[in-house]
């Protein structure tokens, strides 16, 4: 169509995709409002900056490479406290005032779970960052989405790993007794009643615990063949240390919380705490390894001060997840459109992650594959689904 | 279950708590206040053991009594400072200072040391002892060694020295004490100091058992205050059998009871005891005359 008709029409339907694009919330012609939140103080904000950061440099990266559509990501970083009360005020905030177009967010998870209703009542994509509590991402929700593996998926993997270990049969666990280490017991448990493994201890160590003694003596007492920790690094830190203590030997298999073994030796004292350990992984490999360089190198460009760790690509499948969905929505972004991108994600490589993200409407777990590590000659090595003997070099 | 190794590891937990308490009482029966700041107080002293021993490469004992001596400054500096303008307010008055105190002092010490966590090794690296069925961790052997010499130099400064008997009178009549002459400001400032080092010196035998992190001090403070309401607030040799009581009730609880109500054993303890003896094992009814 020629001429001042053609032009006129030309005109219009531009006007009206950016009217359109204008209409959405969080969405300008410049600009796509992205809301986060995470513990960035108090006592649990080390674990808040780096994964919040991890997420932060994917999505500066896509903003230095043009944006999306010409549309550059603007984050607004919310702090949570890894508290309920404080969590729900700021998802409240980045909905109502800051007017976000999506969230990505939540690593704690009791207080990712109690932000789970502001998002479906107000029709808000919300992308998981890293907590992991199942009931956060299911039963379905349209609005909520996650690529970390849920606990169950942690929980699904330990089991496998420790039977496929040989000679095991008596199973001991440490555990702590919030929401977080109950769901993944609860799992667990259902599996040690058969007679191929028994649970033969089952202690409780508490948060913020300096001391195991008590549970070391009992596990040690009730000869256990493999010991599983369900704690968090601080305190499975504690009971490693007090293991090789009071001469509780492993094998000990921990949970993905545990997975930066660096770290986990760093608390306990050093590698020799951390003989014939396991953790669970949902990250490709750790930090140093072939299949973590990229991610790394895009973490210390944008964040070149800022400490590497794992828990710095936690929050990078979502984030690359978050992309893709962005750009396959189209230039005429819109919730509906960029949640049926976001279900239609398949196969999807996400950057430092372990698995292929795959979303449909009918799951919206995205990630749903583990795989362990271990430390052998001072050195964080990739074991596999399923255990195997050590390599003698 | 081995009650020798529980024993032990019960002692030297409640060597901490009791040189925590032990600070807490000092300022009560001075200030008749609670120091809620005192577990950050115990964080300082673990972070400059840990500069000293793990930074600088001091040896051990230099980096423990540098950790104390720098302690007590801070202390002073505290009292100094924070309450010997508002010394005569209200104990509330006194005691919301502390509170803000503990949070200065946690976002101060994230300005050098962040959120990470750190380690602080033990001073032995040693293999455990065994004797017999029962195991021992060096470290915990050295943490009660150094709670109990600790104790004794407090008792002998108290018994023997002449700022410690005018610390006593200041405590026992503050205006009595002002009327003989006894220079109460500088009692004051040393009741700080003393108390401060002490928990300083408790972060640092504190931190190789826990881990070293800006707030790493609550959850001593909550025992050591455990400890102290235990012995009665206002007595010293009660604050260390409290603190001693608190350990080994957790211990032996955890280790033939359940390790589900571990923390809360000793709390639970001390409402039964409180109940029969409201102000403490060692603790006197308070009789003012009217």
């Amino acid at each position: 169509m020629r001429g001042p008709i053609g032009a006129w029409l030309a005109a219009l339907t531009v006007l009206l995709a950016a009217g359109a694009a204008a209409a959405e919330t969080g969405v300008t012609k410049d600009t796509i409002k992205l809301g986060m939140f995470g513990p960035l103080t108090g006592p649990v904000a080390v674990f808040g900056y780096p994964i919040n950061d991890g997420a932060i440099a994917i999505y500066d990266k896509v903003n230095d490479e043009g944006g999306i559509y010409g549309r550059k990501i603007e984050i607004i970083d919310e702090d949570g406290a890894c508290d309920p009360a404080k969590t729900r005020a700021a998802v409240k905030k980045l909905i109502s005032r800051d007017q976000v177009f999506a969230v990505h967010g939540g690593n704690c998870s009791a207080a990712a779970f109690a932000t789970r209703q502001e998002f479906s009542d107000d029709h808000v994509p919300w992308m998981v960052m890293a907590a992991t509590l199942d009931k956060i991402s299911a039963p379905l929700d349209r609005y909520v989405f996650t690529t970390t593996p849920p606990g169950s998926t942690d929980s699904a993997e330990i089991i496998r790993f420790i039977r496929s270990m040989p000679n095991v049969k008596r199973v001991a666990v440490v555990r702590h007794t919030d929401e977080w280490a109950n769901y993944k017991l609860e799992t667990i448990r259902r599996e040690l009643t058969g007679p191929d493994l028994q649970l033969v201890a089952d202690e409780v160590l508490d948060r913020n615990a300096t001391d195991a003694t008590t549970q070391v003596l009992k596990i040690k007492e009730a000869k256990p063949d493999v010991v599983l920790f369900i704690t968090y690094p601080g305190e499975s830190a504690v009971f490693l240390r007090d293991s090789r203590k009071y001469g509780l030997d492993g094998p000990f298999v921990g949970t993905n919380a545990t997975m930066d073994l660096l770290d986990l030796a760093d608390r306990a004292g050093g590698f020799e705490n951390l003989k014939d350990v396991y953790a669970d992984a949902f990250l490709a490999g750790p930090i140093g390894s072939p299949e973590m360089q990229g991610s790394t190198d895009i973490f210390k460009k944008y964040f070149p001060n800022e400490k590497l760790q794992s828990l710095s690509f936690y929050g990078m499948s979502g984030a690359y997840t978050i992309v893709d969905a962005l750009r396959r929505a189209g230039p005429d972004l819109t919730r509906d459109k960029f949640i049926a991108a976001l279900e239609s994600t398949k196969d999807l490589s996400v950057g430092p992650s372990y698995c292929k993200v795959t979303i449909t409407p009918e799951n919206h777990q995205g990630c749903l594959a583990q795989h362990m590590w271990t430390v052998r000659d001072g050195k964080i090595a990739v074991v596999g689904e399923t255990w195997k003997p050590p390599v003698t070099q | 279950m081995n009650l020798v190794t529980l024993l032990v590891a019960g002692l030297a937990n409640g060597s901490l708590y009791a040189l925590v308490a032990l600070g807490l009482v000092l300022i009560y029966k001075t200030h008749d206040l609670v120091n809620f700041a005192h577990g950050e107080i115990l964080m300082a002293g673990g972070f400059i053991g840990f500069t000293a021993y793990q930074t600088m490469h001091l040896p051990y004992p230099v980096a423990f009594l540098l950790a104390i001596a720098l302690g007590g400054l801070l202390g002073a500096v505290i009292e100094l400072v924070a309450f010997r303008r508002v010394a005569d307010q209200h104990h509330i008055t006194l005691a919301m200072v502390t509170v803000g105190l503990s949070v200065f002092m946690k976002g101060i010490a994230r300005v050098p040391f962040g959120t990470d966590i750190y380690t602080f090794p033990p001073a032995f690296s040693a293999d455990r002892i065994t004797l017999g069925s029962a195991v021992i961790a060096p470290q915990h052997l050295l943490t009660i060694g150094i709670a109990a010499l600790l104790t004794l130099l407090l008792f002998l400064f108290f018994r023997y020295t002449t700022l410690g008997k005018q610390m006593r009178a200041t405590q026992q009549n503050i205006t009595g004490a002002r009327l003989v002459g006894i220079n109460t400001g500088r009692v004051f400032s040393s009741t700080w100091s003393l108390a401060a080092a002490l928990g300083a010196g408790a972060g640092v035998l504190a931190a190789p058992l826990s881990l070293l992190y800006p707030d790493m001090g609550t959850n001593f403070l909550l025992k050591g205050f455990a400890a102290a309401v235990l012995g009665g607030f206002e007595s010293v040799p009660g604050a260390i059998i409290g603190g001693f009581l608190v350990g080994i009730i957790e211990m032996l609880f955890g280790g033939y009871v359940s390790t589900a109500f571990q923390q809360v054993s000793a709390f639970f303890i001390i409402i039964v005891i409180l109940f029969i003896r409201p102000n403490g094992l060692f603790g006197r009814r308070a009789v003012a005359r009217v």
